[in-house]
């Protein structure tokens, strides 16, 4: 290969790798451009192959969840448990087992909610079609269903508690379904 | 040592399977279609069965496996790099930085080959890439920093050092230890990340500076696995730093670790 035909080739996959990471600053960046078309070209292009979030920690969390989950199965009510702070302890025992998996999980899903929240506790009789709320009670839902074993239990319950500034928020969720 | 990290990622979800990948799994999944283009990255999610579950996972060990005892090409690196992508994207609420920072460093380890050609002008082509994407990697990790030092300077519990103390105050990504460390040490701390990542993408490639900024970084990222318990985010950024120190020194291929000459142009 010629020296010509090699530096060709190098300025055009450099050319690619300058458009590449353009697009990915365009895309990725704090900055909000004002044209339509550079964020559609940055959107079109960077997701979902080459997706990226850098804001880590921005806002700082402040929020502490907890997730309590009681079931009826076999003719009583089990006792409350703090799904979460299990998933939490476990992380904390072992941190390379993978418990950390259903720890993110679990915290995405209750941020999710946590946006979609009333500033106010709240009991809720009938379950919220609130599609942030489905997301985190198909976790809750999989989970007893996996690991306590209770295929036969018919309803279960949440309280969900969300702890900021000393303000404490708490969602009960009553007569969730199984099945 | 990314290969490595791979097959312990393959072991994780073997070992999590009921959770995430099997007909009772925890994630909330609905079927989305938004084009060629997009569905290539959501093959998983769109066609889920537990058998195609199962497949991803050996599929993820088998070809890490390929590239462990390097004798992975073109061809593997990519369907590597596809792999995870829909891995990724099928448990999306599982998901941290460091996952799509590894998406990036499988898309660049595409071009690496550390197999020689006999002819001149294709072991020229390969040498190209292979040095083009070299330089990819690096200029990802440096974007990387950039913008997370970026990102923090628009918020001002970074600017007030109060957001690493309000951090470890929280059970999530705290331990005992961690929670009782005083507030002036957090803050210290908090802009010592500041500069850390603002500076990183400059002082990288000044070399009396490098040690120093790595010592720094694998010591805030060992905190960030085991104290903060994002274990693969912390692992992921330790690779990132070995990869830059490898290069540094000796031109070898990026997943695999196999010696490899670099020609110059």
């Amino acid at each position: 290969m010629s020296v010509f035909a090699r530096r060709l080739l190098s300025f055009v996959l450099l050319g690619g790798l300058c458009c590449h990471f353009v697009l990915i600053f365009i895309y990725s960046s704090p900055i909000k451009f004002r044209s339509e078309k550079i964020k559609f070209v940055s959107n079109y292009y960077t997701y979902p192959f080459f997706h990226q979030s850098w804001n880590l920690f921005v806002p700082a969390p402040k929020a502490e969840f907890h997730l309590y989950v009681r079931y009826y199965g076999k003719d009583k009510w089990y006792s409350w448990q703090d799904v979460f702070q299990t998933q939490l302890n476990k992380r904390r025992n072992n941190p390379i087992k993978g418990a950390e998996l259903k720890v993110l999980l679990f915290s995405t899903d209750m941020n999710y909610l946590s946006g979609s929240l009333s500033e106010t506790s709240r009991v809720y009789e009938v379950e919220p079609m609130d599609v942030n709320f489905q997301i985190l009670k198909h976790a809750v839902k999989q989970y007893i269903v996996n690991y306590k074993c209770m295929k036969k239990a018919t309803t279960f319950e949440i309280i969900f508690v969300r702890i900021e500034n000393k303000q404490k928020i708490i969602q009960y969720y009553k007569n969730l379904s199984l099945h | 040592m990314l290969y490595l990290f791979l097959i312990y990622r393959a072991t994780v979800y073997a070992l999590n399977f009921r959770s995430l990948f099997s007909a009772h799994r925890l994630i909330f999944h609905h079927t989305q279609h938004a084009g060629f283009k997009n569905d290539l990255a959501f093959v998983l999610t769109n066609h889920y069965t537990v058998y195609l579950g199962i497949f991803f996972i050996v599929l993820i060990g088998v070809l890490s496996l390929i590239g462990l005892f390097k004798r992975s090409n073109y061809l593997t690196n990519c369907l590597l790099w596809f792999t995870i992508v829909n891995t990724n994207n099928f448990l999306y609420p599982t998901l941290t930085a460091g996952d799509y920072l590894l998406n990036q460093l499988l898309f660049f380890n595409i071009f690496f080959s550390i197999t020689n050609s006999n002819n001149n002008s294709v072991q020229d082509v390969k040498t190209i890439f292979h040095n083009v994407a070299l330089v990819g990697i690096k200029v990802q990790i440096c974007l990387a920093y950039f913008l997370a030092g970026w990102f923090k300077l628009t918020d001002a519990d970074w600017l007030e050092g109060m957001a690493v103390y309000q951090t470890f105050q929280l059970p999530e990504y705290s331990n005992a230890l961690l929670q009782n460390i005083p507030q002036s040490i957090c803050m210290i701390l908090a802009y010592a990340t500041l500069v850390y990542q603002l500076l990183f993408s400059i002082l990288i490639w000044v070399r009396p500076f490098k040690i120093y900024l790595f010592a720094f970084g694998i010591i805030q990222h060992l905190i960030i696995a085991f104290g903060m318990g994002l274990f693969s985010f912390g692992i992921i950024m330790i690779i990132c730093y070995i990869l830059f120190l490898k290069y540094d020194y000796s031109p070898t291929n990026f997943a695999d670790g196999a010696e490899k000459e670099i020609c110059e142009d």
